[in-house]
């Protein structure tokens, strides 16, 4: 009876004191908040023998991260390959936790790896086929494929940007021919070298056919004209004065442009299988295409002498001849409207102070915010497909040159030398294939 | 020689003894399955605590003879846990905060004055003869309905034309407990008040000293939406070294994650949080 007594006192006791027992592991939250930014570290590593066309991929691969200034990117060699897990997290050094491998596999194919180097994790992988001869677009594609892995968005790099050139001729008037360029000037080509004034040129909406138009001045008036990448050109609108300024709808099935008609003011026409005129009163430019279509928002002088204005367009209104349209800013001189439908933005140029500077207009909480600063009038800008990007001239004196701001980081780039002038840059919306001058 | 001192041995010294070894036993056995088997990794016990409550400015009041208040203590609002009937225990128990301890010797002092004041008021109505107990018993019974009432049924049972002074006495003293009491359960239901024992302190130092180590080496990648938050959960041994990482909520943008274990890689683990399993929210 006492044993079992003892037996029982001892279980108790022991139960007791492993309760009591202080072995305790917590598990806790913790939460931190970052107080700076860093760009992050990543590797471009060469696998096998790479050729000299692997190595200039690599090179503008490196060159497009570096762009955004988001990375900072570290390129090696690999000679051993990627067969074990050692190749992999051999390339690990604690900083730099990631590593795009690139191998040609083939004449035709290149293998591209995203892996996770401290865990030889792969993260993503493909093999990209290559089309055409333009190594320049294989590599922007597979920066690509490669961009929304890492930041969660749609890549830009296999846009182009179209603008104009002053050609100076000797003996006579300048000249401006159309170039296309990669998003960060690269790989000029010239697409359009007619001897007259070619300015303003304008990406269609059609993924499948990249189409570019453009006013071309003429003895007689200033023509739209439509060219396509292979040169090709053709008459879009050829009424007396001016024909300018074409802007497309996000669907590309519609399209608004500027027209003078003889009249010496300058009217929104809008195209959807019939053509219509908006506008009525005093000169109305830079027509852009918003809220899916529905709106469009252009600078107008119809109200303000030597002022022009930014009003809105609403095209479910348009049937309504006593529809006045809404003016959403008139603080000063606001000219070169471009919205943006991924981000819902507005941007314009805007004087201050004598000098022109871009503003971004938001019409969810109708909030204007000047994105520029410093001297040189910034005008016609254009946006990048992913909304991140703006592109546009900035005007020292008689010289004009190109510049991309970078809005998530607040960086501005100027993407063409500073010997050549150059105006009217427009970004092109994200086509099917990459745009190649032919 | 040890099988004869086990005779000699009296039965109770030797249940003690068996008693002890077993225990003995039971927690080195316990240490090995702790250290070999589970080696840090098992979470036995979780302590949450939701630091923008602390931050929000409440008085926290820490109960060190509690073990825990409760488990996810700021998650549940502050009124609720003073509803607990532990919270109140340990109040008329005395195991409040210093600051409770101060207030009380603050009222204790209020008391005594008051006492004088009553004193000094009742001498000239003892004088009279006809009402002595009734002007303090009325003064006390102010307040709360429930005493005068009592007082009320005390004046049934007591005879009425005695003039006690024990009984005034007594009255007093009750009173004065009962009102002591009152003021501290004031004090323990303070809407606003975190409470917190010794597990939370302890889980609220060692958060403390991981957030300012991760937050040193923290850089959110640049470019990226500011509302990007990813949740990594890192399990460290004993030794002080990261077990494992895991992202137990991304991003959904790969440089986010990887920046936030890069943080964690720099970093170098306080010693508190040696053998736990942390999981760190980056913002």
């Amino acid at each position: 009876m006492i044993y079992k007594n003892s037996i029982y006192k001892n279980f108790l006791i022991f139960v007791f004191l492993f309760f009591s027992s202080t072995y305790i592991c917590a598990c806790m939250n913790v939460s931190v908040k970052a107080k700076k930014s860093d760009k992050l570290k990543i590797k471009i590593i060469l696998v096998g023998k790479a050729t000299k066309a692997v190595r200039e991929i690599a090179n503008i691969i490196q060159k497009d991260l570096e762009f955004s200034g988001q990375f900072q990117v570290i390129r090696e060699d690999s000679t051993s390959g990627i067969v074990r897990t050692k190749d992999i997290t051999g390339h690990f050094d604690g900083e730099c936790r990631l590593g795009i491998f690139l191998t040609m596999m083939s004449k035709n194919t290149l293998g591209w790896r995203l892996y996770d180097l401290e865990y030889a994790q792969m993260v993503k992988g493909e093999k990209y086929k290559i089309k055409g001869r333009d190594f320049h677009g294989w590599a922007h594609n597979i920066s690509d494929l490669v961009w929304p892995n890492l930041t969660g968005e749609k890549g830009f790099f296999s846009t182009k940007i179209a603008y104009c050139k002053k050609i100076n001729c000797a003996n006579k008037s300048d000249y401006k021919h159309v170039y296309i360029a990669d998003y960060d000037g690269s790989n000029e080509k010239l697409l359009v070298s007619t001897p007259t004034i070619n300015v303003i040129p304008r990406w269609n909406n059609d993924p499948k056919c990249p189409l570019i138009f453009y006013s071309e001045h003429t003895n007689k008036n200033v023509r739209l004209m439509v060219v396509n990448l292979q040169g090709k050109r053709k008459v879009a609108s050829n009424f007396d004065g001016l024909n300018i300024l074409s802007t497309f709808s996000p669907d590309g099935k519609r399209f608004a442009y500027c027209a003078s008609r003889g009249n010496g003011l300058c009217q929104i026409y809008y195209y959807d299988g019939e053509l219509k005129k908006l506008t009525s009163k005093g000169n109305n430019i830079c027509p852009t295409f918003a809220d899916n279509g529905n709106t469009i928002y252009f600078c107008s002088d119809m109200n303000s002498k030597n002022c022009t204005r930014i009003y809105k367009y609403d095209l479910g209104k348009r049937e309504n001849t006593n529809y006045i349209p809404e003016c959403i800013l008139n603080t000063g001189f606001e000219v070169s409207t471009a919205f943006c439908p991924v981000k819902n933005r507005l941007a314009y140029a805007k004087m201050v102070r004598g000098t022109m500077q871009i503003f971004v207009y938001n019409p969810e909480d109708k909030t204007h915010k000047q994105v520029t600063l410093g001297a040189g009038n910034k005008e016609e800008c254009s946006w990048s497909p992913c909304g991140n990007y703006l592109v546009f001239s900035v005007r020292n004196g008689n010289k004009s040159r190109l510049a991309v701001l970078n809005l998530l980081t607040g960086v501005m780039k100027p993407i063409t030398k500073p010997a050549d002038s150059c105006y009217y840059p427009n970004w092109s919306p994200f086509y099917d294939s990459f745009p190649c001058v032919v | 020689m040890w099988s004869l001192l086990w005779t000699r041995l009296h039965r109770r010294v030797l249940f003690w003894a068996k008693l002890f070894s077993v225990a003995f036993i039971g927690h080195v056995l316990l240490l090995f399955i702790m250290l070999f088997v589970y080696s840090g990794q098992k979470s036995v016990f979780t302590v949450n605590i939701n630091r923008s409550i602390l931050k929000s400015g409440a008085p926290i009041i820490f109960m060190p003879l509690k073990r825990s208040i409760s488990k996810n203590i700021c998650t549940e609002s502050a009124q609720i846990i003073s509803k607990k009937p532990v919270v109140k225990k340990a109040v008329s128990k005395k195991a409040v905060h210093k600051n409770t301890l101060k207030k009380k010797s603050v009222l204790r002092q209020a008391q005594d004055e008051r006492e004088k004041k009553a004193e000094e008021k009742k001498k000239p109505v003892s004088q009279k003869k006809k009402a002595p107990v009734k002007k303090p018993v009325k003064k006390v019974a102010k307040k709360p309905v429930k005493k005068v009432k009592k007082s009320a049924s005390e004046k049934k049972f007591a005879k009425p034309k005695i003039k006690n002074k024990t009984l005034e006495k007594k009255n007093i003293k009750k009173n004065k407990k009962k009102e002591m009491k009152k003021e501290v359960k004031n004090l323990s239901i303070h809407p606003e008040a975190i409470y917190i024992g010794q597990q939370e302190l302890e889980a609220l130092k060692i958060q403390n000293e991981i957030e300012s180590e991760v937050a040193k080496h923290w850089r959110a990648p640049v470019g990226l939406s500011k509302d990007l938050a990813c949740t990594i959960s890192v399990i460290i041994d004993w030794g002080g070294s990261v077990k494992k990482v895991t992202v137990t909520k991304s991003s959904g943008a790969l440089m986010f994650d990887i920046a936030a274990r890069t943080a964690i890689g720099k970093s170098c683990i306080p010693r508190s949080a040696y053998g736990k399993e942390v999981n760190i929210n980056f913002g």
